[in-house]
């Protein structure tokens, strides 16, 4: 052969050559091209985007954002971009595995033996304690159609009382604040919103980070609105602001208050709508006289002018939207603040017209599935567990003994965790959720993990940190891998289906939990339940006649058809028109929950944080989202090498200059962050988008949770993430190494 | 479902829903062929140019920074629908922020691809012309089956774009989507951007040339490389966050790390300085005067250069294509050097067969005592030495040309001759009776001074408090943090050499004399490769952000 000098194509030059005629797919590589496609929605964050997958050769290769889903216009976040990559990894579980307690040692076991040892464990437990020494946790990644079998199957089944979801750790304070304010847990708006408003307040949301693809809709937004942000942190989102008002941590229920008051002075309330739609105005009026200016900025941090500059921003909006996320649910008092922003959605009138809404921002994708139909906190489809007519409905729908409909409510997560130190629980089975590595004070968490007769960690991942200290591992099939539905921030139902081979032997949680009943002997209540869509339909009619009416979906084919149906959509909205507008909204004709009709103004004193800082320990620390690469306890982001690369490689605290300096910390030094649960070792990250005072530490390292405090808001339990009090120093190595 | 399908037991039901579990029959239910329904293109229309080019103009990237969010979906988009390799991203995003005290909170960030420069240093330095820069459209093209894999488009480019792959051999780089913009449809990037951050504008060259002149020392963004080397298309703007006169750091410019130290240039390097500088030092002994055979000193030499130049190879992601290196030679510093040290191999070869054929002639003497034969070996040692310092330069311009501030002109030279002199001496000392003990002090000294400038950043990175742009005092940090242990090792070494050096020189004592010299020798050999190697894992330039991640 003879040598070429100049070789302008060839085999190398052909991979990266793209097949520009994919019917609408745009340019792909040629070895990319699908054979065919299909739409779902995403499994990260409850945006709910709609992703398109390739299938070539009956398998998923990759995906594209769908162009036309009302959700995402065509775009999507770097984790909906890599969601099949992370399904390849060798750290899935493949088979069930058991952990002997004796010498550590982990070993690989057949189904039925894992299913038996399951029963067996499970049943001596609660024969030796009490039906109700076992308990669960499940989560708000798996499909509605599987939470809703798994809550079956645990209380109605196996006797369980107590059950939670890590849903409680995200989204209970907002579900408790609709409740109460609303008479259901009921997020009135749609995405549209963001684009409708003249005045958008962010409290505790950083949506350039969080929910990226719904930040594309607020710069959508043609009004040139303005945009209010409350944070004590100078985020992404805080950045792109026309007022940020970075208060004191844990001052937003003064902030708002004294917003409610000034409003009320410059005359802004909507008082035809007051009077016609809710009830205890005059109390809150009352209320909010106490929070004068003077009291409002010495708490808070903030000057008057921009008090007062807010309050006359949001007072001349036409249409003024209030949205929050976990820097208001993760708080000891975060049901009355979600409260006191509702309030000021009420008193302006600022609810069920385009652009307003007091609206929560969802965390994970199917959060608002499990806040329905988990059957943990209420009874499946929104119902009571203490009332006997919603107990009789559900006993005859699904067609299950009225007497196995358990009468009390069930204990919240904290409570469980907690009562595994009291002795009451003996046994917990843990579903696609890490305790160990997310639950507040994560080294109490996994000390009383410890300390269980036995433990069950149902996940696609064998190195969670959960997994790591079970009992027994079952294989837990993945997003794509297995069918359902997910209800995201907006009410929309949307579809996922099985598009790529679970490795091993993994089953999706829906076949585990049909293995499990066949195996404890309660399968014949759940025998009309063979497919996710047979759950569906039971589904359906137990939201007949509650606001989250859904019986007019005909079926699976019908929400893929419709790109996603938005709840309620009941048999006589299905009669009335052939299919529903893409974008509703709640309330329009003024109509709440409550047996009367009427939202209500709850309100409360706000209180001091637990953990006041102090000489020892004189900073706050405040946690959170770091990066929108990452989510939760990365234990499916990490394993993208691609994300991997777009967050740092370790973990980080940031910290302001002028306490750098102090301590003189700069960028890049290793540092210790020490509360009285706990030390960390991170990387200092030197940065005044945290005040003086403060430090801030992302979510996603096993490290930070080491330090939090456990708390939680009284009505809603949810853990409250962002306000303990932590020192800093730099760190030395106890013995001499080098920093290779 | 069937009445045959269902089970009887926990093990039938458990085969069936493995069985389930392995259908795909979602996708048969629901998969959809969206036909030719083209979103695509009315989206991002906008964000397309709508003119057509004219003389003097090119495409170019621009960027919206009020609008980039960092969400770094651009990025994975890329990655994605360019279906490139599982770590390989041709667009980065990086940030900057402020790090004073008094200034205003501010994090911008900066998404950054190729910047399909006008002057590409990428195609400059490429030894094989792998690169092509499009006369219609400016864009910036690299042909893969061209490349060898030498990697030095990825020290050429100042924002680090060409990416090299282990696995393919070549390095690869954004080409704008060139293929889409044919299409009509917008790069992967652009169409990805949830924000419309990113758009394809079309730029002046002239204007792009005007915006970057020296004078102005103007960058894309704060801290990033001087425009005015490749002068870059990619415009960035913003009307509120980005103040490009506040004080304005990205983590590149912040935290440094140890780079790669490229073990296969470093023995190249080494080898063929000291082989080079034995040349230089056996053709000036013929001149000053001494004569005869040096054929051992020559074949050590001769054996050094072929090592070190084959270790090149070991660099080449394709080896195999090594012969294509001489076609860039009308820019390319590494076509010269290799073209260079061809050369010297041959002038080196043929020098060394003198030696053997006319060395042992009883008239073969030094050029002062003129003999036909002594004429001719020393006419073949200074052209091995003249052939070869030439090498030796274009080596070094092949990182002066880089315009990394700790690889100029003065720092190089000095590091590089001082360490062809010093091994050269030293060298030729060990091979060869009859040098002065005061030449092996004299290459001692020379190989270690060569450290010097490395010597001050080791003093100088021990301040506090170092500025962004002090990238001595930057490297000296990283020598004394990631570096300590080579940084020690080094002097140890030098120092050896030297205690070795003095006590010839005082006592002129040769009782174990070879072994001892040869000893010297390998020492020096490895704390210059050592060096070397520090020479490129201490560096510290200017750098785009995002081109650490």
């Amino acid at each position: 052969m003879i040598p070429t000098l100049v070789q302008k194509s060839g085999p190398l030059t052909q991979q990266l050559s793209l097949d520009m005629k994919t019917n609408g797919l745009g340019a792909l590589p040629i070895a990319r091209v699908p054979d065919s496609t299909t739409n779902m929605v995403c499994g990260y964050c409850s945006t709910g985007c709609g992703l398109k997958i390739h299938i070539q050769g009956g398998q998923a290769i990759d995906l594209t954002p769908t162009a036309d889903y009302p959700v995402n216009l065509g775009m999507a976040c770097p984790k909906g971009w890599e969601a099949l990559r992370v399904l390849q990894s060798d750290d899935r579980a493949t088979t069930p595995m058991v952990r002997d307690r004796g010498d550590g040692t982990v070993r690989e076991a057949t189904w039925l033996e894992a299913i038996k040892l399951f029963c067996d464990r499970f049943k001596s437990i609660q024969s030796q304690h009490g039906n109700d020494s076992v308990a669960f946790i499940s989560t708000g990644q798996i499909p509605t159609e599987e939470m809703a079998f798994l809550g079956s199957l645990a209380k109605f089944g196996m006797g369980m009382l107590h059950g939670d979801g890590n849903t409680r750790q995200c989204m209970a304070t907002s579900v408790v604040a609709y409740k109460q304010s609303f008479g259901f847990d009921a997020p009135p708006f749609t995405y549209a919103d963001f684009e409708q408003s003249d005045a958008l307040v962010f409290i505790g949301a950083n949506p350039c980070i969080g929910h990226p693809i719904l930040w594309q809709r607020v710069l959508r937004n043609k009004n040139k609105p303005a945009l209010i942000v409350i944070d004590p942190r100078k985020t992404e989102t805080a950045m792109a602001a026309t007022e940020h008002l970075a208060i004191k941590p844990k001052s937003d229920m003064s902030l708002l208050y004294g917003l409610a008051k000034l409003l009320v002075e410059l005359g802004a309330m909507d008082l035809q709508f007051i009077q016609d739609h809710t009830n205890g105005f005059e109390a809150f009026r009352e209320h909010v006289q106490a929070f004068s200016i003077d009291r409002v900025c010495s708490e808070t941090g903030i000057s008057a002018e921009q008090l007062t500059r807010v309050a006359n921003t949001i007072a001349n909006a036409k249409r003024a939207s209030f949205w929050w996320t976990m820097g208001v649910n993760q708080s000891y008092q975060g049901v009355r603040t979600a409260q006191a922003i509702i309030n000021l959605a009420l008193m302006t009138g600022n609810i069920g017209k385009p652009g307003t809404g007091a609206n929560s921002i969802t965390g994970q994708c199917n959060a608002m599935g499990s806040r329905l139909f988990s059957n943990t906190t209420n009874l499946i489809g929104h119902h009571d567990f203490a009332n006997p007519e919603h107990r009789a409905k559900v006993a005859s729908v699904l067609d299950i003994p009225f007497e196995k409909i358990p009468t009390e409510n069930s204990w919240a997560y904290d409570q469980i965790v907690s009562g595994i130190e009291s002795g009451k629980i003996k046994g917990l089975w843990i579903i696609a959720t890490n305790t160990a590595h997310s639950w507040i004070q994560s080294s109490r968490a996994r000390e009383l993990l410890s300390k269980l007769d036995f433990l069950v960690v149902q996940d696609m991942y064998t190195t969670t940190h959960t997994a790591q200290q079970a009992d027994l591992v079952l294989p837990a099939a993945g997003w794509g891998e297995k069918q359902g539905t997910f209800i995201n921030s907006e009410r929309r139902i949307g579809l996922i289906k099985r598009v790529s081979k679970a490795p091993g032997q993994a089953l999706a949680d829906f076949s585990i939990f049909r293995l499990i009943a066949d195996a404890w002997g309660c399968g014949h209540l759940f025998s009309k339940w063979t497919k996710a869509e047979d759950v569906f339909q039971s589904m359906k009619e137990l939201s007949r006649g509650q606001a989250c009416d859904i019986s007019g979906i005909e079926d699976y084919a019908a929400l893929d058809r419709q790109g996603g149906i938005q709840w309620p959509w009941s048999l006589e909205d299905a009669e009335q028109s052939d299919a529903p507008e893409q974008e509703r909204r709640l309330f329009a004709d003024g109509r709440f929950f409550h047996s009367d009709g009427r939202a209500r103004f709850v309100f409360a004193e706000p209180e001091p944080m637990p953990e006041p800082t102090c000489s020892e320990y004189p900073f706050v620390l405040l946690t959170g989202r770091g990066s929108v690469s990452q989510w939760h306890t990365e234990t499916r982001t990490s394993k993208s090498p691609v994300l991997r690369s777009l967050y740092p490689a370790e973990p980080y605290v940031e910290i302001h200059p002028v306490d750098a300096l102090r301590l003189s910390i700069r960028a890049g030094h290793q540092v210790e962050v020490r509360s009285r649960r706990g030390e960390s070792v991170v990387r200092a990250s030197v940065t005044s988008t945290v005040q003086i005072g403060q430090l801030f530490m992302p979510m996603h390292d096993a490290k930070t949770n080491l330090l939090t405090l456990e708390h939680v808001d009284p009505y809603s339990r949810q853990p409250s993430y962002k306000d303990c009090a932590v020192t800093i120093k730099l760190w030395r190595s106890p013995t001499v190494v080098s920093q290779a | 479902m069937s009445a045959t399908l269902v089970p009887t037991s926990t093990q039938d039901l458990l085969a069936l829903l493995l069985q389930e579990q392995g259908e795909l029959s979602a996708v048969d239910r629901f998969a959809d062929w969206h036909e030719s329904h083209s979103i695509a293109a009315s989206t991002y229309q906008a964000l397309m140019p709508t003119a057509a080019l004219k003389s003097g103009q090119q495409y170019a990237f621009e960027v919206d920074l009020d609008a980039c969010s960092g969400c770094k979906a651009c990025v994975v988009a890329c990655h994605t629908l360019n279906g490139l390799e599982e770590t390989e991203t041709w667009r980065k995003v990086g940030a900057l922020s402020s790090q004073s005290i008094y200034e205003l909170p501010i994090v911008q960030h900066v998404t950054t691809a190729c910047h399909h420069c006008v002057d590409p240093g990428c195609l400059k330095g490429c030894p094989v012309q792998a690169y092509e820069k499009d006369p219609l459209t400016g864009i910036v093209i690299h042909l893969d089956d061209q490349c060898f894999g030498c990697k030095y488009c990825t020290m050429m480019c100042p924002y680090e774009v060409p990416q090299y792959s282990s696995t393919l051999g070549i390095v690869r780089k954004c080409d704008m989507c060139s293929q889409r913009l044919r299409g009509g449809e917008a790069p992967a990037c652009v169409q990805a951007c949830p924000n419309q951050a990113i758009r394809i504008a079309i730029v002046d060259v002239a204007e792009v040339v005007a915006n970057a002149l020296p004078e102005t020392r103007s960058s894309l963004v704060s801290t990033a490389p001087l425009s005015q080397i490749t002068l870059p298309t990619t415009r960035y703007f913003s009307k509120q966050t980005y103040d490009a006169t506040a004080e304005l750091f990205s983590s590149e410019s912040i935290i440094d790390r140890a780079h790669e130290g490229h073990l296969p240039l470093v023995v190249m390097i080494v080898l063929t300085q000291a082989s080079v500088g034995m040349w230089i030092a056996l053709a000036g002994m013929r001149l000053w005067g001494n004569g005869g055979s040096h054929l051992f000193a020559a074949s050590v030499a001769t054996a050094m250069g072929i090592v070190g130049v084959h270790a090149a190879l070991l660099h080449l992601g394709r080896p195999w294509l090594a012969y294509r290196a001489f076609l860039g030679w009308r820019t390319s510093w590494l076509s010269r050097e290799a073209i260079g040290f061809g050369l010297f191999m041959g002038a080196a070869v043929t020098a060394t067969g003198a030696q053997l054929v006319l060395g042992g002639r009883s008239d073969a003497g030094s050029i002062r005592h003129v003999s036909a034969f002594g004429l001719a070996l020393g006419f073949a040692e200074i052209v091995a030495a003249a052939v070869g310092l030439a090498a030796v330069v274009c080596t070094g311009m092949i990182y002066i040309a880089t315009r990394r501030e700790l690889w100029g002109y003065t720092r190089t030279g000095l590091d590089f001759g001082l360490s062809m002199i010093g091994l050269g001496l030293v060298g030729a000392f060990a091979c060869l009776n009859g040098l002065p003990s005061i030449a092996l002090l004299i290459g001692v000294f020379c190989s270690t001074t060569a450290a010097i400038a490395k010597l001050v950043d080791h003093r100088r990175g021990k301040a506090v408090s170092i500025r962004w742009d002090d990238f001595s005092a930057r490297s000296g940090r990283i020598l004394r943090r990631d570096l300590a242990g080579p940084w020690s090792v080094l002097w140890v070494l030098h120092f050896v050499a030297i205690a070795i050096s003095i006590g010839v020189y005082c006592t002129d004592w040769d009782g174990a004399m070879p072994i001892l010299l040869i000893a010297v020798f390998a020492i020096c050999l490895s704390a210059q490769a050592l060096h070397r190697w520090i020479y490129f894992a201490s560096v510290v330039y200017r750098r785009m952000p995002g081109a650490s991640t």
